[in-house]
């Protein structure tokens, strides 16, 4: 059964545009767009550029690619956090992600606070996240620090944390976006074990690691991204292999 | 409507979480906590009671000034108080909004939820001055219900279409803010309508918390039915305007995790 598929899907990113857009700077760009037309045409970048691919439920795929190749965005797209300029999405089963350190956790909340706000969010009920909240904090180990604010939390604690309760939510589909790159050698081997169990259990992966070496491990599938295009997309061996030749050109 | 009644219900949990958190934080470190919201109608009732009963007398009929007030009072404080929380709340969730899915509407909602509750702790003060000044209820005022939640829905409208405009200029917040402190004038809150004169009273009415105020009051003090016309004003005014607001909305919504 197919679980993500993604058929000719385009995403434009406009340059130029400032975080914080003031009413003042908008009418400065409008007024500069009528004195030099034409003069931003190009200040859009295609962060993906009509990328088509299918995964079957159950498979564990790794993404990889430099940085600002589009994997993020690619993540986003699947997790239907924004929407693609052109092409469809389809995405069958409830998501779990985890996007650029962090589960979407309140700064100010404890960390008791957060596991039920963010279970709610991924769709359980507070009877559930009752149910298997000793679970969730056990596998955080975050015992000690549960009623603290998250704010206060380093960023591996935090990774800890949205993944204890991203891996207890009833998905179908998790989202992870360099996971490893924050947590330490105890977490990676439990992350290890996890997926093993998730993989076991019928679960979709869907990856991003610089680490080759973690993504072999997890995943059986890769694919490679090179300035918002799909350069291969085959067994993960062979995706590393291409990769490293690519970067040491 | 009936689509956000049933995300409503579906979301039911996650308003409930959203909006105790956003209680929770108001009234965190702070040591009279729940009765901060008691002080704001309370200060601005001894204020303008005493301008408008020790130096110039307002009007009022039979009805003592305070009570008169205190009715256009706490709805209006809830108008204002809703949209000034609402108004940012998508901007200050950027955090979830790029993390994680869900329908956006939630946040201004739990805003608004948060600031229902405020307004029920000021009800309370309503409920003393009705006792103190031995005012005398009426069956309407079982109508009561339908003009908060004609409030409610005005609220929400104005709340989807500037949250949402927000996100992509922030002018909006800050103007709004300065907005509704004028707003205040332009609504029979602190004087009665009759001393506006007519024509000015026709363009008042378009001001759609006009008549919601002016329900409330005819209800709550005066025991008098309420002033269907201006009801009906209210109402076509807030089913237009939340009917913009939706379609803004949605239109909007699905570039917000990308510009936030
Ligand atoms: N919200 C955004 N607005 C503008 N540009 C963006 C936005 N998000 C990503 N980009 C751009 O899209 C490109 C791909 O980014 P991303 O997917 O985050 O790369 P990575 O592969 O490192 O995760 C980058 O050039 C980045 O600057
Ligand atoms: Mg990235």
């Amino acid at each position: 059964m197919t679980s993500i598929q993604f058929a000719n899907v385009t995403k434009t990113y406009h340059l130029k545009r400032e975080v914080y857009r003031s009413l003042a700077s908008q009418c400065n760009e409008a007024f500069l767009r009528i004195l030099k037309p034409h003069s931003d045409t190009k200040d859009y970048i295609h962060a993906l550029d009509n990328v088509s691919f299918e995964i079957t439920q159950g498979e564990s795929v790794g993404i990889i690619g430099a940085n600002g190749a589009g994997k993020s965005t690619l993540l986003r797209l699947i997790a239907n956090i924004s929407k693609p300029t052109s092409g469809t999405i389809t995405v069958h089963g409830q998501i779990a992600p985890l996007l650029e350190v962090g589960a979407g956790f309140h700064p100010e909340l404890t960390g008791r606070e957060n596991i039920f706000l963010n279970g709610v969010i991924l769709g359980m009920s507070k009877h559930d996240i009752r149910k298997c909240f000793d679970q969730i904090v056990t596998f955080a180990e975050l015992d000690k620090f549960i009623d603290s604010p998250v704010k206060l939390y380093s960023s591996g604690m935090y990774i800890r944390l949205g993944f204890s309760v991203a891996v207890h939510s009833n998905f179908d589909i998790l989202l992870a976006d360099e996971i490893f790159a924050v947590g330490d050698y105890r977490f990676r081997m439990k992350c290890l074990d996890k997926f093993g169990l998730l993989k076991k259990q019928g679960k979709t992966i869907v990856l991003i690691s610089h680490s080759l070496e973690q993504l072999q491990k997890h995943c059986q599938r890769g694919i490679l991204i090179r300035r918002g295009k799909i350069v291969i997309d085959a067994e993960i061996e062979q995706v590393c292999n291409q990769y490293q030749n690519m970067e040491q050109m | 409507m009936i689509r956000y009644l049933a995300d409503f219900i579906r979301y039911r949990e996650l308003i409930e979480l959203l909006t105790a958190r956003e209680i929770k934080a108001r009234y965190k470190q702070s040591a009279l906590g729940i009765l901060w919201a008691l002080f704001q109608p309370a200060i601005m009732l001894i204020l303008f009671s005493a301008i408008f009963t020790k130096i110039v007398r307002m009007p009022t009929g039979d009805t003592p000034y305070p009570v008169f007030l205190l009715s256009g009072l706490i709805p209006w404080l809830f108008f204002s108080n809703a949209l000034n929380a609402a108004i940012p709340s998508l901007v200050s969730n950027a955090d979830l909004i790029k993390k994680i899915y869900f329908p956006r509407v939630i946040f201004p909602l739990a805003s608004i939820m948060a600031a229902a509750f405020d307004f029920l702790i000021a009800c309370s003060l309503l409920v003393v001055l009705l006792i103190y000044f031995k005012i005398k209820l009426t069956f309407w005022l079982l109508l009561l219900p339908l003009f908060i939640f004609l409030e409610f829905m005005l609220i929400v409208s104005i709340a989807l279409l500037l949250s949402a405009l927000n996100v992509f200029y922030r002018d909006v917040k800050n103007a709004l803010a300065n907005l509704i402190q004028i707003a205040m004038f332009a609504t029979p809150v602190i004087y009665p309508l009759s001393v506006i004169r007519p024509n000015l009273q026709k363009l008042l009415l378009l001001n759609p918390m006009t008549g919601i105020v002016e329900c409330f009051r005819n209800v709550l003090v005066m025991g008098t039915a309420p002033n269907w016309n201006f009801f009906f004003i209210s109402a076509i005014l807030t089913i237009a305007l939340f009917t913009t607001a939706h379609h803004l909305f949605k239109k909007l919504e699905p570039n917000f995790a990308d510009s936030i």
